[in-house]
């Protein structure tokens, strides 16, 4: 190595620094173009639902979604000036730069100079599976950092083999799991794949027992799960018996998702299309695959690598849980970092090749991102290239929400499915949410008695999985005895009680 | 031995004066009183203090040795030619004295040996028991000198001392010079005699300091009173103020209640996973290596005394004898101490009848209460020479190169290590259910949190064996507490208080697991009072305790000796409340479980409980008995089992405190051995005639 090693960090912690400025640059600049992410509105909505509620507890959170993503944004809700919906973003270039700081840290051990270490960064953070986790303000930002930690688990296994390594592994997955619906699946693609991982010699003396250290936490992670479903809402299965639940993903409304339609229900299928994505938008890691033909221990990780996530998009297809498989493609970002910090790239040879793997791989995934767009991707290419993509004024759900906000009465609302109410209403303060026991007695009178009901139109996709409009069915269009209506606009109608 | 000339000696009188000890004229009045009164003239020397004992013999040593002692043992033919080259190619490396390796061997007993030096040195050699010496020469308060040197004062002759030795050195003499502090000259017997002599007469005197020497000199640190005043006062205080808290506010003083329980319970489970993390580092598992241990100068091994506390175990007797025999270390530098107690005939015999080598000394511990194996311990450091020192037990098996890794890890670890701790685990792994527990219990104890303890340094309740001693700290700390159950722990924590440290080594001794489940009650009830016995014992003063160990140290003693009681006392109400609340569905315990104290509850009862049983199937893992690692997940009834003994044991030391709950050994089938497989079936023996009990 003529250059100077990376090895007081110093300046690859800078130049980390500038890219965590850059990534927050960008998000910003979605933001101004009216880029706003569903899931991000949804996870925001309901932690401003459930602080905002009069008794703060756990069951407030819903048993719907991982649990984990909404912790990490209690303390954004107590942030002054975060009101409007900024922290999700925020915590995912939060998740994004921890993820890049952990990465440059590991990176040390294969004594990477500046300049590559920059190149490298650089392609990472640029590849559209990086730059979409990092900026959408989903969970994935920190799911990639969940599958980073994995990774490091399976290739610490494979080098070294101590305790440590299991135990890496298996917290990563309880954590995972508390993170993303989808890690049950990624747990599952792992199974086969484990025999590839360990020891030969102690797959052949006790396979039983590797897998009850690998598995256990995360089998005990679901159980756990399952009985807090059990003690808050009655039924062991609730997560996954729900319509709402974000464990389902894309099952109960297929037809939407063009992924599911083409795939849904099958493996091999989904399995050989996911392979094509791969090797669209990641090539790189075909490339790490016969670069590390000779070296058994890094072949394994590799291939590891390379099947992995595919195993699992199969898996998860064929349950109808993945809508988009850059949900789990994305995640190979994350694997790759990992895997570079195995990697010597010692010679001036075998980095250029690998620096334009990367440059397939961006240049790939880009045009994959593009053309396999669902609209929300499709709206954050858009705004990420300058065009203004939403218009508030437009979104009945934002207008009704700030009207709510302009209207601070106690207001029985839906908001599973009217997330975006709540979010634009900036709290939950006097929101009649299906959480609370007021929400429950009203849903058992013939007449609420509540001081507004707020109701979507019935026949829209939020309209009809509303609570309120399926145990009043008339009540958009005729309205209830004691009530007059007070706003209608955009799909929404507010009724409010005739005082006296 | 050296090694005498032959031909024409120069005269003893010459070589003194050549030497400038003495003068022409001290050597003319010596031979005027020879001449007049008779006697030998280096006596007459000695007698007059013109030159001491020590310096005598360092001019003169050669001028009284007859031939060498290994010729002499062989023209008595009490060994072969070959016999002799052996032990003195073995010298060359062991670095000991001939004598001492062919006794070690069990060539020759150690009366004949003695014989055979009394003619080397050419003087005479006495039987203790046949020719009594004179207890009047004796000073009480140097019996433990003389226990430790093997020398005894004997008689008066000719006006001079004569001391009874078991080998003669310069350092011993030096010592003797010292402690006698009068002329003297010295008379062979054997090591036996000096050691049965010494009981004989020293019993009350070791019986005292056994069982009294840390109550008098450091009143604190003995468990010989429960409670304190002070803590009774506390303990009155705080009862009283809780009922009346409870009487007039039930709801918040339960919830607050219960708010310490879940808070604690939640500590004490974050304290074991950082322990499980920080232990599983595999830089513990190398602490040292087997590399080092080859490359070890055997001569450089200090004397390592290994103390055999028994009772009742006749049948495990020959199984640890023959696994000490098998230790890699020099025999001659082995001290091993069979400490018996007096009323143990069926122990005392099957050592007798095994006719174990010299290194093997049987130490008879008189009745007196506590009958504890700390006070026996304790009375059998009177006699250890050792520069370091171990327990076992009877059913242990070491790993052979245990000692040589003790020595390695002591010259590597820093100046103040007192005592380093080596793994214990079980050769009798898959027996039953029982055992399975209580081996992944113990792996993890001694392979995670064990290390993880010393790391951070927490105090390390030591394991009752395979605890290797620097004598001298052992010493200074006046020995095991003999009114403590779980003196072992006791002192692993007074050690840290004393500002030495308690390290761990990467070696392991296999014992019997309890494979009964009453038995195990009776074993694991005395270690959960011990426990309760240390915690007491150490929280009498918690300020000092705290400045002592430092806030990781003091919250680590806390949670981890604490936590170990609580946890056991806790787990069935715990469970009780659960299983209620599950069957009927009530709604009583709601009003004290506000939901911060729920997610509280329910973290522990889901993720921590959950994670404690992972930490069972890692510990299996780690050991590589993957067959145990299924088993991990019925480790809740385990538990339940050790709240059993935690009752049991808190019942008894409000009620029987200082009673040593017997646990039996010997009751297991499998073979005693340090090569487990847990894996394979076992290699079974015929059970035992006899079960032993500690």
């Amino acid at each position: 190595m003529q250059q100077i090693l990376n090895r007081t960090g110093l300046e690859g912690r800078f130049f980390i620094s500038l890219l965590t400025l850059a990534l927050t640059i960008v998000t910003i600049w979605l933001l101004a173009n009216g880029f706003i992410s569903d899931s991000a509105t949804e996870r925001w909505a309901t932690v401003i639902a459930a602080l905002g509620a009069q008794e703060v507890v756990l069951e407030n959170f819903t048993f719907l979604a991982p649990h984990l993503p909404l912790y990490l944004l209690v303390p954004f809700y107590y942030i002054p000036g975060l009101e409007d919906g900024g922290a999700p973003y925020l915590l995912s270039i939060i998740a994004a730069a921890f993820l890049l700081f952990l990465w440059a840290h590991h990176l040390r051990e294969v004594e990477l100079s500046q300049t590559r270490l920059a190149m490298l960064a650089v392609l990472v953070v640029i590849h559209p599976g990086f730059l979409w986790a990092a900026t959408s303000g989903s969970h994935i930002a920190l799911s990639m950092v969940a599958f980073y930690l994995l990774y490091r688990g399976f290739q610490h296994i494979i080098s070294d083999h101590d305790i440590h390594s299991y135990i890496s592994l298996a917290v990563t997955f309880v954590a995972f799991f508390f993170i993303d619906g989808s890690a049950v699946f990624i747990f599952v693609a792992l199974i086969p794949l484990l025999v590839v991982i360990a020891p030969l010699r102690t797959i052949m003396v006790s396979p039983v027992g590797l897998y009850l250290i690998v598995g256990t936490p995360f089998a005990f992670a679901v159980a756990t799960w399952a009985y807090l479903n059990w003690i808050f809402e009655g039924s062991f299965m609730h997560f996954i018996e729900h319509a709402d639940s974000a464990f389902l993903g894309g099952m109960l409304y297929t037809n939407e998702y063009p992924w599911l339609l083409d795939y849904g229900g099958q493996f091999f299928k989904p399995l050989l299309a996911a392979t094509g994505y791969l090797l669209i938008a990641y090539p790189v890691s075909v490339y790490l695959l016969l670069d590390t033909i000779n070296n058994n221990y890094r072949f394994r990780a590799s291939f590891v690598l390379l099947l992995h996530p595919l195993i699992a998009i199969a898996i998860a297809t064929s349950q109808y849980y993945l809508t988009h498989p850059f949900e789990i493609l994305a995640l190979i970002s994350a694997g790759l970092m990992a895997e570079l910090t195995y990697v010597r790239m010692q010679t001036r040879r075998e980095f250029f090749f690998l620096i334009v793997f990367m440059v397939v791989s961006v240049v790939g995934g880009w045009w994959l991102f593009i053309e396999t767009a669902n609209p929300q991707m499709t709206q954050w290419v858009q705004s990420l290239t300058g065009k203004h993509t939403a218009d508030a004024s437009k979104d009945g759900d934002l207008q009704v929400g700030l009207w709510l906000k302009n209207n601070r009465l106690p207001t029985l609302v839906y908001e599973r499915s009217a997330f975006k109410v709540v979010a634009a209403r900036g709290d939950a303060e006097g929101l009649v949410l299906s959480f609370s026991h007021d929400f429950k007695s009203a849903m058992r009178e013939r007449h609420p008695n509540v001081r507004q009901i707020a109701v979507p139109e019935p026949h829209s996709i939020s309209g009809r999985r509303d609570w309120i409009n399926i145990r009043y069915p008339h009540l958009y269009d005729h309205g209830m005895d004691g009530f007059r209506l007070v706003y209608d606009n955009l799909g929404w109608r507010v009724y409010r009680k005739v005082s006296g | 031995m050296g090694q005498s000339g032959g031909g024409a000696k120069p005269r003893i009188g010459e070589l003194l004066v050549s030497a400038e000890l003495i003068s022409n004229d001290q050597l003319e009045q010596a031979l005027l009183h020879q001449k007049t009164a008779g006697g030998r003239l280096g006596d007459i020397i000695l007698a007059n203090r013109w030159v001491t004992a020590v310096d005598f013999y360092s001019v003169l040593t050669d001028q009284f040795r007859k031939g060498r002692i290994g010729d002499l043992l062989v023209e008595r033919e009490l060994i072969s030619e070959r016999q002799l080259l052996e032990a003195i190619e073995t010298q060359k490396h062991w670095g000991t004295r001939l004598g001492d390796i062919i006794l070690a061997r069990g060539w020759v007993k150690p009366y004949l040996m003695g014989e055979a030096l009394a003619e080397h040195f050419d003087k005479p050699n006495v039987d203790l028991l046949k020719d009594r010496l004179d207890e009047s020469l004796l000073n009480r308060n140097d019996l433990s000198t003389y226990s430790e040197n093997l020398f005894v004062p004997w008689r008066r002759e000719g006006g001079l001392l004569k001391v009874a030795v078991a080998d003669v050195n310069p350092k011993l003499l030096e010592m003797v010079d010292e402690i006698v502090d009068e002329p003297f000259d010295f008379v062979i017997t054997s090591k036996f005699d000096i050691i049965w002599v010494l009981q004989e007469i020293g019993n009350q005197f070791y019986t005292e300091k056994a069982v009294h020497e840390l109550a008098n000199s450091k009143p604190e640190f003995s468990a010989s009173e429960v409670f304190t005043v002070k803590q009774l006062i506390f303990l009155f205080i705080s009862m009283t103020l809780s009922v009346i808290a409870i009487s007039y506010w039930p709801v918040n003083s339960l919830v607050i209640i219960n708010v310490i329980i879940s808070v604690f319970l939640l500590l004490n489970f974050g304290l074991r996973i950082v322990l499980t993390w920080v232990g599983g580092d595999k830089h513990f598992d190398n602490l040292v290596t087997d590399e080092e241990v080859v490359a070890v100068d055997e001569s450089t091994l200090p004397v390592y005394s290994v103390l055999l506390p028994m009772y009742h175990e006749s049948a495990t007797l020959p199984n640890i004898a023959q696994a000490l025999r098998s230790l890699d270390y020099p025999l001659s530098k082995l001290d091993i101490k069979l400490i018996l107690e007096h009323d143990d005939d069926e122990t005392i015999e099957t050592a007798k009848e095994l006719g174990l080598e010299g290194i093997f000394e049987i130490i008879r511990v008189p009745d007196s209460l506590p009958k504890t194996k700390p006070k026996a311990c304790n009375y059998a450091l009177h006699f250890c020479r050792g520069e370091l020192a171990t327990i076992y037990d009877g059913e242990d098996a070491p790993e052979p190169d245990q000692l040589k890794k003790a020595v390695i890890a002591f010259q590597k670890a820093p100046q103040n290590t007192a005592v380093i701790q080596a793994r214990l685990n079980y050769f009798n792994v898959a027996e039953n259910w029982l055992t399975r527990m209580f081996t992944m219990e113990y792996s993890l104890w001694f392979d995670f949190y064990l290390p993880a303890l010393d790391a951070l340094r927490i105090p390390i309740p030591l394991g009752g064996t395979s605890n290797h001693f620097r004598m001298n700290v052992l010493r200074e700390m006046e020995g095991w507490d003999p009114y403590n159950v779980t003196e072992d722990c006791d002192l692993g924590v007074r050690l840290t208080q004393a500002g030495y440290r308690v390290g761990v080594l990467n070696s392991t001794t296999f014992e019997e697991a309890n494979n009964s489940i009453p038995n195990w009650i009776r074993q694991r009830s005395r270690w959960l009072k011990g426990y309760m016995q240390s915690y007491l014992v150490h929280m009498r003063s918690p300020i000092l305790l705290y400045r002592k160990l430092g806030h990781v140290g003091f919250w680590g003693f806390q949670f981890f000796i604490g936590g170990t009681i609580v946890s056991a006392l806790l787990t069935p109400v715990m469970f009780l409340m659960y299983i209620l609340w599950l069957a009927t569905s009530t709604t009583a315990f709601d009003p004290y479980f506000p939901p911060i104290v729920l997610y509280i509850t329910l973290f522990n009862l889901l993720i921590a409980n959950g994670f404690l049983i992972y930490l069972f199937m890692l510990s299996g893992f780690k050991r590589r008995y993957f067959s145990l690692i299924p088993w991990a997940l019925t480790v809740p009834m385990y538990w339940l089992l050790q709240s059993w003994a935690g009752y049991k044991g808190f019942w008894q030391l409000i009620h029987n405190p200082f009673y040593w709950e017997k646990t039996h050994h010997g009751l297991t089938t499998f073979e005693v051995t340090h090569d487990i497989d847990a894996s394979k079936t076992p290699v079974r023996t015929p059970a035992p005639s006899r079960a032993g009990a500690k």
